[in-house]
Order: C-alpha cells, then sequence, then structure tokens
C-alpha cells in the first residue's frame, strides 16, 4: 500500500465533530536543548469517526492530544474543530488518560459532577447527568465511593464517565485501557463500541494493542518518532461487531505490526542531522 | 487427611486487633501512674525531698484551692484565648501568605528572602525587640504567639499548594474551569493534607510559645504567669499543678484536632472502606 497523503479538502459544513489536522508541529525543550517532537503532521477526521493511532513509544503520540484538547497552543500548523481554530480547552472536547485522574479527594458521583461545573444547571439537572452518565458506565451503587476504593478498571469507567457528560463533539483517549488487565480490557473495548453508537461522536484513541485498534477503529493511523509523523494510514473495513478470530483480522494487524517494525532505527540525533539536511 | 485450617472469615487471629487500641490505651496510662507513686513516696519520706515533691495530698488540695479560688479556670482562660488568637489571626495570615508566595512567582521572590531570614531566628528570640517595641503588656504576648501559629502555616500551604500534581490541574483546565474554580476544587483540596499537617504544627508551636511568652514576661495572667508566679512565690504545688495543665491542655488540644481534621482526610484513609 502506497504511503497515504493526508486530503485537504474543506470540511463540509453543517456536521459536528470533524477535526482538521494541518501541518502541525511541535517543538519542546528539555534543559533549553530543543526538541522535536511532531513534523508536519495532518490528518483529517470526519464527524463521527473513530481513528486509532499507534506508534513507538516517544513518538509524540500524548504531545499531539494535548495540543487537540487544548493544553498546548503553542505549536506550529494549525488544528480546527468544526472549522474553528482550537485556540484552548473546551467543553466540546473531553479526554481520557491512561491514568485515571480522578481527584482522590472527590466521591466518584462528585469526580463526575465536577466536569459540570461550568455549565448553567440547576441542582437536579446535574443530579440526574451524573447519575445517568454513571449508569451509562456501570458504576451505579459506587456513587459514594473514593477512587482509592476503585479497581483500575472502574476507576476508567469513572473517568470516561467525567469525560462523556458533556457530550463533547471529540472524545480523546490516550491509551485508556493501557493499564488494565487483558480481560478487563477487552471488556471495556466493547462497552467503549456500545457507548460509541450511543454518543456518536468523533473519537481519537492512542493505543500500544494494534487489536484494539482494529477491533474498534474506521482507520488506524500509523505514527514514527525521531520527529513524529505520519508514517500511514489504514482504513479498516470490517463491519461491527468485528471478529477478533477472523483471517482478515489478522492479516490487517500483521501488515500494521510489520510497519511499525520497520520503524528506521535511528538515534534522535542522526535523526535531527537528517531532518536539518531535508529543510536546506 | 489435611483439614482446611486457612481461611474463613472469623479467624482467631482477628481477635487481638479488636482489643489492640484498648490495650494500648491503658498501657499509656501505665507510667503516668507509676511515676505518680514514685512520686508520692518521695514526697512523704519527708526530709529534703519535701521542697522539691510535693505529696499527691497537698497537690490536692492546691488544685481544689485554686479552682475554687477561680484563679485556675482565669490563668487557663487566657492562655486559651491567646492561643486561639494566635491560631486564627496567625493561621489565616500564613494560610494567606504561603498561598500567594505559591500562587504568585513575584510574591514569592518578594517574601521569600524574607520569610526564611524571620524564620531562623526563634520565637522567643523576639521578645527583646518586641518588649522594646511594645512594651510588655498583652500586645507583645499575642504577637509572639501570632507568628508562632503562622509560621508553619506559611511553609506548609507554600509546600502543599506547589506540590499539586500537573496531571489533576490538567483535567481542571481540560474541564474549563476558572481560576477560582481550579484553586477551591483542585488545588486546595490536594495541598489540605499538608495543610492541615502545617496547622497541627502551628497547634503546638502556639500553645509552646504562649506559656513560654507568659513565664519569659512574667506578669499578667495565663497559666506561664501562674507557674512563674508560683515559682517566686516558692509555692511547688501551684507550680506542678500549672505543668500539669499545660500538658493535659496540650494532649486535649491534639486530640480535639485530630477529630475535627478526620472527616477532611477521609479520602486518604486507606484503612477506612465503606
Ligand atoms: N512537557 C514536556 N517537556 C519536554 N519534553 C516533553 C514533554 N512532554 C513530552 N516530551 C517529549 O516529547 C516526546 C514525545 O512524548 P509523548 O509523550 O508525546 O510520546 P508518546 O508517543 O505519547 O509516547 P508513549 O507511547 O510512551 O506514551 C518524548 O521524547 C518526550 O520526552
Ligand atoms: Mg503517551
Amino acid at each position: 500500500m502506497s504511503r497515504t497523503r493526508p486530503e485537504f479538502e474543506p470540511i463540509t459544513a453543517g456536521r459536528s465533530g470533524a477535526l482538521a489536522i494541518r501541518a502541525v508541529g511541535k517543538t519542546h525543550h528539555i534543559d533549553g536543548q530543543p526538541l522535536e517532537v511532531l513534523r508536519d503532521v495532518s490528518l483529517d477526521i470526519g464527524p463521527g469517526e473513530f481513528v486509532s493511532i499507534v506508534g513507538a513509544s516517544g513518538c509524540g503520540k500524548s504531545t499531539l492530544l494535548r495540543l487537540i484538547v487544548g493544553l498546548d497552543n503553542d505549536y506550529q500548523g494549525e488544528i480546527r474543530l468544526d472549522d474553528r481554530r482550537i485556540l484552548s480547552t473546551s467543553l466540546d472536547r473531553g479526554i481520557v488518560f491512561q491514568d485515571h485522574r480522578l481527584f482522590p479527594w472527590m466521591t466518584v458521583e462528585e469526580n463526575v459532577a465536577v466536569a459540570l461545573d461550568r455549565r448553567p444547571l440547576g441542582r437536579e439537572a446535574k443530579k440526574k447527568l451524573v447519575a445517568e452518565s454513571l449508569a451509562l458506565v456501570n458504576l451505579s451503587g459506587f456513587e459514594g465511593a473514593y477512587p482509592h476504593q476503585l479497581s483500575g478498571g472502574m476507576a476508567q469507567r469513572a473517568a470516561i464517565a467525567r469525560a462523556l457528560i458533556n457530550e463533547p463533539k471529540v472524545l480523546l483517549l490516550d491509551e485508556p485501557f493501557g493499564a488494565l488487565d487483558a480481560l478487563t480490557r477487552l471488556k471495556l473495548q466493547t462497552e467503549l463500541q456500545a457507548l460509541r453508537r450511543r454518543n456518536q461522536g468523533t473519537m481519537l484513541m492512542v493505543t500500544h494493542d494494534v487489536e484494539e485498534a482494529l477491533y474498534l477503529a474506521d482507520r488506524v493511523v500509523i505514527m514514527q518518532g525521531g520527529p513524529g509523523r505520519i508514517a500511514r494510514i489504514v482504513p479498516v473495513p470490517f463491519p461491527h461487531p468485528r471478529d477478533r478470530g477472523s483471517a482478515a483480522f489478522a492479516r490487517l494487524k500483521d501488515e500494521i505490526l510489520a510497519e511499525l517494525m520497520r520503524e528506521p532505527e535511528l538515534g534522535s540525533a542522526q535523526v535531527t542531522i537528517l531532518s536539518q539536511d531535508r529543510r536546506r | 487427611m489435611i483439614s482446611p485450617v486457612l481461611g474463613g472469615p472469623a479467624m482467631a487471629g482477628s481477635h487481638p486487633t479488636f482489643k489492640m487500641p484498648r490495650l494500648s490505651f491503658l498501657k499509656g496510662l501505665v507510667l503516668p501512674l507509676l511515676i505518680l507513686v514514685a512520686w508520692d513516696l518521695l514526697a512523704r519520706r519527708g526530709g529534703g525531698y519535701g521542697f522539691a515533691f510535693v505529696s499527691l495530698e497537698g497537690l490536692g488540695k492546691a488544685l481544689v484551692d485554686t479552682i475554687a479560688s477561680g484563679e485556675l479556670p482565669r490563668h487557663v482562660a487566657t492562655s486559651l484565648l491567646r492561643v486561639a488568637i494566635g491560631l486564627s489571626v496567625g493561621g489565616t495570615a500564613g494560610v494567606l501568605i504561603g498561598a500567594a508566595m505559591a500562587l504568585s512567582p513575584i510574591v514569592d521572590k518578594v517574601l521569600g528572602p524574607v520569610y526564611h531570614a524571620i524564620r531562623q531566628v526563634p520565637t522567643l528570640g523576639w521578645i527583646p525587640l518586641l518588649g522594646l517595641w511594645f512594651g510588655y503588656g498583652e500586645l507583645p504576648k499575642d504577637l509572639i504567639v501570632i507568628k508562632a501559629a503562622m509560621f508553619p502555616l506559611v511553609l506548609n500551604t507554600y509546600e502543599g499548594l506547589k506540590g499539586v500534581k500537573a496531571a489533576h490541574v490538567d483535567v481542571g483546565k481540560v474541564l474549563t474551569l476558572n481560576p477560582l474554580q481550579l484553586f477551591f476544587k483542585v488545588r486546595l483540596p490536594s495541598a489540605l493534607p499538608m495543610i492541615l499537617t502545617g496547622l497541627q504544627q502551628a497547634l503546638a508551636f502556639a500553645w509552646i510559645a504562649c506559656i513560654g511568652v507568659e513565664i519569659l514576661f512574667g506578669s499578667g495572667s495565663g497559666i506561664g504567669a501562674m507557674i512563674e508566679t508560683g515559682q517566686v512565690e516558692g509555692r511547688m504545688d501551684v507550680v506542678l499543678i500549672g505543668v500539669i495543665f499545660v500538658g493535659l491542655i496540650a494532649f486535649a488540644l491534639t486530640r480535639l484536632f485530630t477529630r475535627l481534621a478526620a472527616p477532611g482526610l477521609r479520602w486518604r484513609d486507606l484503612k477506612e472502606s465503606r
């Protein structure tokens, strides 16, 4: 398959949840030394689409999600959601991190409710929304529990409830199930798939698990490191629910794994020299 | 056949853990009781010891007398009031200054060096200076206690707020909390355990400073003043009652504080499950 070129068509107006990432570059500074983490990353994600990003550790996947969610606006290029430039955080984007990041001083209920703090809703309306979203992630009955009293899977469910309660147009997931055991992970993947059918929002998930990416995503984006860029985009043609055991599924998985293994074995120093050459 | 000896919810081994708290409480009483008995024996032997060691009977009589005359309650009330003033004024100032230093780099740069320089001088070292400025009335005493309560809270509030995890602040920003919400929902609760530790230190330091400054000034009322007067007048029984009450009140204050602080720290207590 040839390298997929990023498309640059204008986004269809009216539909919501379209994410346009255009020529994005990001340079971190470590002890004053610049480190180019992302270069010329372009990607269009349609409304309601589920895109997965896989790639070697350190290739800038989390950095890209931080830019999209609006926690960092010091970057080159531009990111647009429904044609509006992303400049800061907003409730139309939600994120789930690998570590659940629940506030340990709040109960499950309070952790989810804090996401409604900026919404002009009455006390009763908020209570109802919280109860609904906890029911959605199968956490009813644990409203009063503190995070340290939850299992890893339950904590991650609560984090998902917190991210979904405002029905964001885009949900970003940064290795959301990476810290969970295999069985819990499978269960949550199925639950996420079910949530997606209900929620209809756009989803962008970073994962190390190629099978997980293939099970959930419409397209799998393969990123390459040093500096991070998109190597290839693989459409996943299988209908849902997907059969992890099918031959076609396994073939696509092998293909993506092979692509990931092909990653050039260059130290970052060499990569920097190469990239400087290319710039001239 | 090997019978299953392991497992089962109500094992015999679980009983000692239930009795532990009460046992250790009783153990805590053993030493004071022994000391009291030894004390009484020494006092009854009379002779040279009679002056230094008041008999338990004499002590009891002095206690009844000082309470009946209203002298002891008056001194206790004065000292408690002084600590209350010190904690509320010094504590509030300490939290505010610590928070300002943690949240504003400019305030940190301006106040930081002064704070650390002043901190190096022991609280009681300020007495001569304050005496010269404000005389030897109540104001300098209150100021010393305020200072003693304030400094641990500046430090702990500062450290607590500086230690708030960036990951948690990021979550607050993702949820678009404004700076005020971010402070009260994220930064402050995250720093609360540290601030409460500071408050506990402030309580102890304020009490020590209060008694110390009352003894050093010698005038006016307060348990420290009572002890100082007792010493000057050679009333060992009064001195002893003062010392005992200093200890008892410190113990009670610490207990009270732990009780009051516990609900605020429930989320942190790993042993306390639902
Ligand atoms: N705040 C930061 N300051 C400086 N450098 C950073 C910062 N955050 C990330 N980096 C650097 O940017 C690079 C990419 O980091 P990032 O976390 O985006 O990688 P990743 O693809 O998410 O890796 P992983 O799969 O291990 O999570 C790394 O080399 C990292 O050292
Ligand atoms: Mg990452």
